[in-house]
């Protein structure tokens, strides 16, 4: 190597680690990554016990890694590059082995998988993520423990319980993902679940609806780009549960709403953010992926009280049709902005319920859609997600007031989240 | 602290490329020595006492040598040496393991809480052993500086994964080195080529590796077993071999030369030639400091097969406190015994049968290496041969493969010379340009790539709300 090239190397090689590392100092720290929806890591403090334990220098790791220049760039970046042809994971399945017919009641054959930051990218389309194929045995042991023991002390409150699974996605399309990614864990962890829950409490599973339909009739219930299913599958799931409730419990009788009760319209216009697309920098374009049903009862629901508290605790002086529903010509969407999103309660009262029941719901995001059919059936039903308090204890909530109604509803891929969590004191 | 993350590349190295070269050069082997101690805290701050405790001890031990006259003291002082630093490497390492085999030999309950390894002993008491062991000898002076010789154990390029670097190869360097321009990109090329090894090889490789170690061997069919093993033996090369590379990349911009760690093992014709260019450091550090003293192969057949036992038993326990290193170290001592015994003869004769079977031999000894135990090992290596009926291929299998053929076909290319050879093709004086400029591009386009990969590394979202 000749000294001109040479120092055309230095010069390089200094300019690009010297560049990063200045302009990451005289850059802002970010508090906040919206794709990763997550706090970055704060700057940490150098105190001598942090410094002999080694946590300041796992901080400052951390912190380094999220403060970098040109971090959400380069992120974006690297994951086009993932997402370029020779990176699909069908090339050899297409060119070796040409995919077998499949009848139009075996839903959209996969052509093309590109995995993307542990999400699947298929047919340029639909986005699921890296399927797991363990159990995890211990977890689940856990949450079932702590699910049985909460349905246990609401029934000596006098409550009647009913746990709600929902059918999870992942689960629901797993025809979806290239053969050999395909796995029967879900199943396997939901029946090992199910198999840990005492016989006092009662399971509503609205996942046997999904199981009747064929792979190309429940691709039609699910978001393309999100973790959550679309209004259409949540309906589904609101008739099962109301239907299912009506005939088990002694307390409740009523029908649920039809479809003839509502207009189905569809979005048309402006973007989709689903979740799994954000996180891969839309992948998808949002002004095409999830052209999704949009349901619109015909008779609105008429509340004497509602009451929202957000995830950080404030109590925003709501209207519900500000909270919830499709609002025509924005410019985009998402589950939340359309379903009232996460909060970590909801009061609805509703005084032309056929009932004075008063319900406690507990519940994942899957529920977001649903809860303002279930006021319908209700005198008052109170909406309380515990992953957003930093102290819970539903003991508390059942021994200070008499509910006559414990729904619990979580998806069936939600197994042991935080959401299991029944009695949280601060910091766990 | 590694050397393949975004602290390092960013952070650290430019800080202290700015120091060292902005200061005179007497003061350029105190920045390296600060800047060690801080490169070691960074991972392990509990232990950098122990190693300053370590470096003043052998100092002392050092000068004491030289002060010795008659033979016998000095034999008495390296002895006391050498079993004051293997009896630190040892409780540190070895404490545990020990009382755990005491206990199912002896069937007794003593009790030991369990020690944490410090990063890097084994190298850096391996480093003072080679030092003192050259004064011993009379190759080298003790040194008198402290720093330098502080410097010499603890320099951080090499200081928690090798290379072993002996004292007689660097003693000069830390009075004397000459820079050039050319030393320091030499020495870019060899770190992005490293640093190229390791996020862009291993690292997928050895999420293959961990995907099929991590099955129950029950359920382990022939065709995942030897993805898995083949996975391993390309990840711990090029781990390996990248973090040498990289050390040596690192020593050569402050002015060090370093000597070759890795010489494409897997295109060895013996396991005798494996080991001649697999962690040459350690296998030379061994020949010359144990097997040589012992005896060496100038002695009785039986002697000879006996040091070689020896040798490669504790080859074995250096890399880990467990039996399966024990007997990985112990299965090569074997191997070579029967190559000495005539078996390397006999292979030579099956070119090109010879490259395959030494591939199929070291691959069963990394069997070994990564496995957590006995019965896992050898039930792995059962369902490489199918003999526990769990079929020749699976999903798992499919999977694996449609996922990272192309990591596996990059990762046998590279391990091969071809891309050594294809930088020593001379072209005509008139082409010499095109050829640096396109040797520019690659490996600029290979440091990008690396940036790419190490920041999407750090983008973890957090799916937990999502629910």
């Amino acid at each position: 190597m000749n000294k001109s090239t040479s120092v055309l190397y230095i010069a390089a090689f200094l300019t690009i680690i010297g560049g990063f590392s200045l302009a990451s100092l005289l850059m802002p720290d970010r508090n906040f990554s919206a794709s990763e929806n997550r706090a970055l890591a704060a700057r940490p403090d150098s105190r001598i016990d942090s410094i002999t334990s080694g946590t300041f220098f796992k901080e400052m790791n951390q912190y380094l890694n999220d403060q970098i220049a040109l971090r959400d760039q380069l992120v974006a970046l690297y994951q086009k590059q993932q997402g370029s042809k020779i990176f699909d994971v069908m090339l050899f399945e297409n060119l070796f082995r040409a995919n077998s017919p499949q009848k139009p009641e075996d839903g959209t054959p996969v052509e093309d998988a590109r995995i993307l930051s542990k999400l699947v990218l298929i047919n340029q389309k639909w986005i699921l993520p890296l399927p797991g194929k363990a159990v995890y045995m211990q977890n689940i042991d856990a949450a079932a423990h702590k699910l049985n023991e909460a349905v246990k002390f609401a029934a000596d409150q006098g409550t009647e319980s009913y746990f709600i699974f929902n059918p999870s996605r992942t689960k629901a399309l797993m025809h979806l993902y290239p053969p050999f990614l395909r796995t029967d864990s879900y199943d396997r962890s939901k029946e090992y679940f199910l198999s840990k829950l005492e016989k006092y409490v009662n399971v509503v599973d609205t996942g046997k609806r999904f199981d009747s339909f064929t792979n190309a009739e429940r691709e039609q219930l699910y978001l393309e780009t999100d973790h959550h299913w679309n209004i259409a599958g949540a309906f589904i799931a609101y008739q099962e549960m109301i239907a299912q409730l009506s005939e088990r419990s002694p307390l409740f009788e009523d029908v649920p709403m039809s479809l003839n009760e509502i207009d189905v319209g569809q979005l048309t216009d402006g973007r989709f953010e689903g979740s799994y697309n954000s996180q891969i920098n839309d992948a998808v374009n949002p002004d095409q992926a999830d052209r999704t049903t949009i349901y619109e009862p015909r008779t609105p629901l008429e509340l004497t009280r509602f009451e929202v508290v957000n995830k950080d605790g404030t109590h925003p002086p709501l209207d519900f049709n500000e909270f919830y529903g499709f609002k025509r010509g924005q410019s985009a969407y998402t589950y939340g902005s359309i379903y009232g999103g996460d909060r970590q309660k909801i009061v609805y009262e509703n005084a032309r319920a056929n009932n004075e029941l008063n319900v406690l719901l507990l519940k994942d995001s899957y529920m977001n859609p649903l809860t303002p059919y279930l006021a319908r059936h209700f005198r008052k039903l109170t909406v309380l997600d515990n992953r957003y308090y930093s102290e819970f204890s539903l003991r508390n909530v059942l021994a200070n007031e008499h509910y006559d109604l414990l729904l619990v509803a979580f998806h069936d891929d939600n197994l042991f989240s935080g959401n299991y969590e029944f009695e949280k004191k601060n910091g766990q | 602290m590694v050397f393949s993350s975004v602290s390092f590349i960013f952070f650290f190295l430019p800080l202290v490329l700015a120091l060292y070269f902005a200061v005179p050069f007497k003061l350029k082997n105190t920045i390296l020595l600060l800047f060690s101690l801080v490169f070691y805290a960074w991972g392990e701050p509990r232990y950098v006492l122990l190693m300053i405790v370590s470096i003043l001890l052998n100092y002392g031990y050092g000068i004491w040598l030289d002060r010795s006259q008659r033979d016998k003291n000095k034999a008495f002082v390296l002895s006391f040496a050498i079993v004051m630093n293997i009896g630190l490497l040892g409780f540190f390492k070895y404490a545990n393991f020990t009382v755990d085999f005491v206990n199912s030999a002896l069937k007794t309950n003593l009790e030991l809480q369990p020690i944490p390894l410090p990063i890097g002993i084994s190298f850096y008491t391996f480093h003072a052993l080679s030092y003192l062991i050259d004064v011993y000898r009379k190759k080298e002076e003790a040194q008198r500086n402290l720093f330098k010789l502080s410097l010499y154990i603890t320099f951080f390029p090499q200081l928690v994964a090798g290379p072993i670097i002996r004292y007689d190869a660097v003693a000069q360097q830390l009075d004397r080195r000459a820079f050039s321009s050319e030393q320091f990109a030499e020495g870019i090329q060899r770190f992005i080529l490293g640093l190229s090894k390791k996020i862009l090889l291993a690292n997928p490789l050895g999420l293959v590796a961990d995907n099929v170690f991590l099955t129950s061997a029950d359920d382990l069919s022939a065709g995942s077993a030897w993805i898995g093993i083949i996975a391993y033996t390309l990840q711990i090369y090029f781990d390996f071999s990248g973090y040498s590379d990289m050390a040596i990349g690192l020593g050569k911009m402050f002015g060090f030369e370093f000597a070759e760690n890795f010489k494409y093992p897997y295109i060895s014709k013996s396991i005798s030639e494996f080991w001649r260019r697999w962690h040459i450091s350690l296998g030379s550090w061994f020949r010359d400091y144990v097997y040589i003293p012992l005896g060496g192969s100038r002695v009785a057949r039986w002697e000879m097969y006996r040091n070689l036992f020896i040798v490669w038993t504790l080859t074995g326990l250096w890399h880990g406190a467990s039996w399966t290193f024990a007997a990985w170290g112990l299965y090569f001592g074997v191997l070579i015994a029967l190559e000495k015994a005539g078996l390397e003869k006999l292979l030579s004769k099956l070119f090109p049968l010879n490259h395959a079977v030494v591939l199929v031999l070291v691959m069963m000894g990394w069997v070994f290496f990564r496995a957590d135990d006995f019965g896992y090992a050898t039930a792995f290596m059962a369902s490489m041969f199918n003999w526990r009926g769990n079929g020749l291929f699976d999903a798992q299998a499919l999977s694996l493969l449609y996922m990272n053929w192309h990591y596996l076909i990059l990762a046998v290319i590279a391990a091969t010379p071809l891309f050594s050879k294809l930088r020593e093709l001379r072209s005509s004086p008139r082409l010499g340009g095109i050829q640096a400029a396109a040797s520019f591009v690659f490996y600029f386009t290979l440091f990008a790539e690396v940036i790419l990969h190490l920041i999407n590394s750090s983008y973890n979202p957090f799916l937990y709300f999502r629910f």
